[in-house]
């Protein structure tokens, strides 16, 4: 669905990353962005915060889940051995709990990537298409390009 | 007709579909993209499918079976292990590399780094793990095909070595990334079919009640309470987190694993063929664990060992059994169906290495970094071919050379290169602003010199239990070296970074942002 999003690989090098890194914002004349009256869009600023507190709290929720179940195997195997429920040893619970965690963490990133991270990239992309610069004075000038 | 026989046919059936496949794909191929990347057309659930396909090897079929029949527990953690690797690369990688690579890892590193280091360094790791995996694979080949085919000797196995490289190439080189896609689709679609069959059947013959299944497992196993508690498999502690932590962060480093988010139209298309793996994987491993523990309960721990040692046997002969039993013809007709599916499972996994690493010669080291850029996409298209022979016959070499080792422990020691060299790098490109050409390639090559070094020192390699040196003591104690070499490969690629300045990454971070998160400038399907 980036059907908005300019064509042609000129506009894309100018817009992001070229391998050849970039030299200041396009108003110095690369991008035929005509003015630069228009109010400066956050949505990228929001897509990337947005981005960045869901993927790194849940990556940490679910690789130390598994680390954890793997220390209690590893040192606390009596305790997993015990009984859990039914036939089943508690160890062979965590187990399942990570499965379930898996599947859990899997639709739920989904959803947020859909509802929120989908339409901040596409008013961001947007912007962008219209002449607009993305990042509001991040970027460093002056150096040799690659 | 023996079960043998069967085998055979089935064989030829699966590989004359394949080859006509592959020969479909060679006329669907008009440029470099839909050599190497299949054009980006590959939709969302096919390309789940193909992910599950290129994931899922042999030796997780066959030897994750007899993990969880001889030892219970320890194979479950280590199926999940498998499966929360995945997570690492549904949330943190797929979507942003979909949108800043072209055919390669190499190429979304470059835009921030500076080129021709950079390609040489993933593309020597690259390389490194391609070769490794596909010699586990290829012997794992020739001694599966013995032991399913009841053949002796070495000659059989070079034989079965010989087959298996001969049809990758032809995979590869004729059908490129769209003949590699469909055999990895086709051979998801066989093996889920073989397990569904296997759990349904597995869950009826003990009567639908998982608790008698269980019990019946633990008794015939010989472990009674021992066999759902940790550490049947696992002895050394320090080992199971190791080799752990290398399967948990590794996957999200495995190239040919990530070279399968090339080949889709968009990243919400990564998204979704990332969620439909996840999906079909861990459906499968929990058909998995109903299988192990059907082998255990149905056949016994005595004759699982008498078939294999390692257990390796465990689902062809669980399989030969619900089919109806020995000298029967369903139980003939399943044991070879099964033989067949895991054969068709080995092919679709090499064939991913292969082209993955005749990608990378062609494009990093070929056009990148020797020719400067200035090779054709046809001349691009042709070096990879002539790289398929060679990775192709140079593998088959070694593999057959090597086919009396047990190389089990290569497997490992991929995911932990992969972890080391390649996880580090790629999270920082994408997410550290600070990150110097200096310092990601320390990194990579930190990592890759820290697992494989550490591997050739560890019991595995030299030492009493190891191939080679049987009198001296190993040096590393670690079978698997991950929980080393993972926090040197970062350590060197942050503290290389700190130490230099490199304006053009610092410079490049945020147009990288850009494109990786909202695609714009991203590389567009190929219209067809």
């Amino acid at each position: 669905m980036r059907g908005e999003s300019p064509q042609g690989t000129a506009q894309a090098d100018t817009g992001a990353g070229s391998p050849n890194g970039r030299e200041g914002p396009p108003s110095t004349g690369s991008t035929q962005a005509p003015k630069r009256a228009r109010e400066p869009s956050d949505a990228f600023s929001r897509l990337q915060r947005a981005h960045r507190g869901l993927v790194w709290p849940l990556s940490i929720l679910f690789v130390g889940t598994y680390l954890l179940t793997v220390w209690l195997a590893a040192y606390r195997a009596e305790w997993m051995a015990g009984p859990g429920a039914g036939p089943l040893s508690v160890g062979c619970i965590v187990v399942l709990m990570n499965f379930a965690l898996s599947f859990a963490a899997t639709l739920l990133y989904c959803a947020y990537a859909n509802r929120r991270l989908d339409p901040l990239a596409a008013e961001a992309r947007l912007f962008i298409a219209e002449g607009g610069e993305p990042i509001t004075a991040a970027v460093s000038t002056g150096g040799e390009p690659r | 007709m023996s079960a043998n026989g069967l085998s055979l046919l089935l064989f030829f059936t699966f590989v004359t579909s394949t080859l006509f496949i592959t020969y479909w794909a060679k006329r669907r191929t008009q440029n470099s993209a839909d050599y190497f990347a299949a054009g980006r057309g590959i939709s969302g659930w096919q390309n789940g499918l193909a992910l599950a396909g290129d994931y899922l090897s042999g030796a997780t079929l066959l030897g994750v079976t007899g993990l969880i029949a001889l030892y219970g527990f320890d194979g479950f953690l280590y199926l999940a292990g498998f499966l929360v690797a995945f997570l690492v690369v549904l949330v943190l990688v797929a979507e942003l590399l979909r949108n800043a690579a072209r055919y390669t890892l190499a190429d979304a590193l470059s835009l921030r780094l500076s080129e021709r280091p950079i390609r040489t360094a993933v593309a020597t790791s690259t390389l490194t793990i391609s070769v490794c995996y596909l010699m586990a694979q290829m012997v794992g080949a020739g001694a599966l095909l013995k032991l399913l085919l009841g053949l002796e000797g070495p000659v059989a196995g070079a034989g079965a070595i010989v087959a298996v490289g001969a049809l990758m190439i032809l995979y590869v080189a004729v059908g490129g990334m769209i003949g590699t896609t469909w055999v990895q689709i086709i051979k998801a679609v066989l093996l889920l079919m073989a397990t569904g069959l296997l759990t349904v059947l597995v869950l009826a013959k003990a009567g639908f009640s998982l608790g008698s299944l269980i019990t019946s497992a633990q008794t015939e196993s010989g472990l009674r309470e021992a066999f759902l508690a940790p550490g049947g498999y696992f002895k050394n502690p320090l080992d199971l987190v190791s080799l752990s932590l290398a399967l948990v962060l590794g996957t999200a480093g495995l190239p040919h694993v990530l070279m399968r988010f090339y080949t889709v139209p968009n990243a919400r298309a990564a998204r979704s063929s990332t969620t439909w793996a996840i999906g079909i994987i861990g459906t499968f491993y929990l058909g998995l664990c109903v299988i192990g523990l059907g082998a255990a309960a149905f056949l016994g721990r005595a004759a699982i060992v008498e078939a294999d040692p390692a257990g390796n046997m465990a689902a062809p002969l669980l399989a030969g059994v619900l089919g109806g039993g020995e000298d029967t013809l369903g139980g003939a007709l399943f044991l070879a169906a099964l033989a067949a599916v895991a054969f068709a499972t080995i092919l679709a996994v090499v064939a991913g290495l292969t082209i993955t690493a005749a990608t990378t010669f062609a494009h990093d080291l070929y056009a990148g970094v020797l020719r400067r850029g200035t090779v054709s996409e046809s001349g691009e298209v042709s070096a990879a071919k002539k790289a398929t022979l060679v990775i192709g016959a140079v593998s088959v070499v070694m593999a057959i050379a090597a086919q009396s080792l047990n190389l089990a422990f290569l497997v490992g020691l991929v995911f932990a290169i992969a972890a080391s060299a390649h996880l580090p790098v790629l999270l920082l490109t994408f997410y550290w602003q600070r990150l110097t050409t200096t310092g990601a390639v320390l990194g990579i090559y930190t990592g890759l010199g820290s697992a494989v070094g550490l591997v050739l020192v560890s019991p595995t390699v030299i030492g009493p239990t190891g191939l080679v040196l049987n009198s001296v003591e190993p040096l590393f104690p670690l079978a698997n070296p991950g929980l080393v070499s993972i926090p040197l490969g970062f350590v060197a690629a942050v503290v290389g970074s700190l130490l230099t300045r490199d304006s053009a990454a610092d410079r490049a971070f945020q147009p990288l942002q850009v494109r990786s998160l909202t695609g714009h400038g991203a590389e567009e399907a190929v219209p067809h």
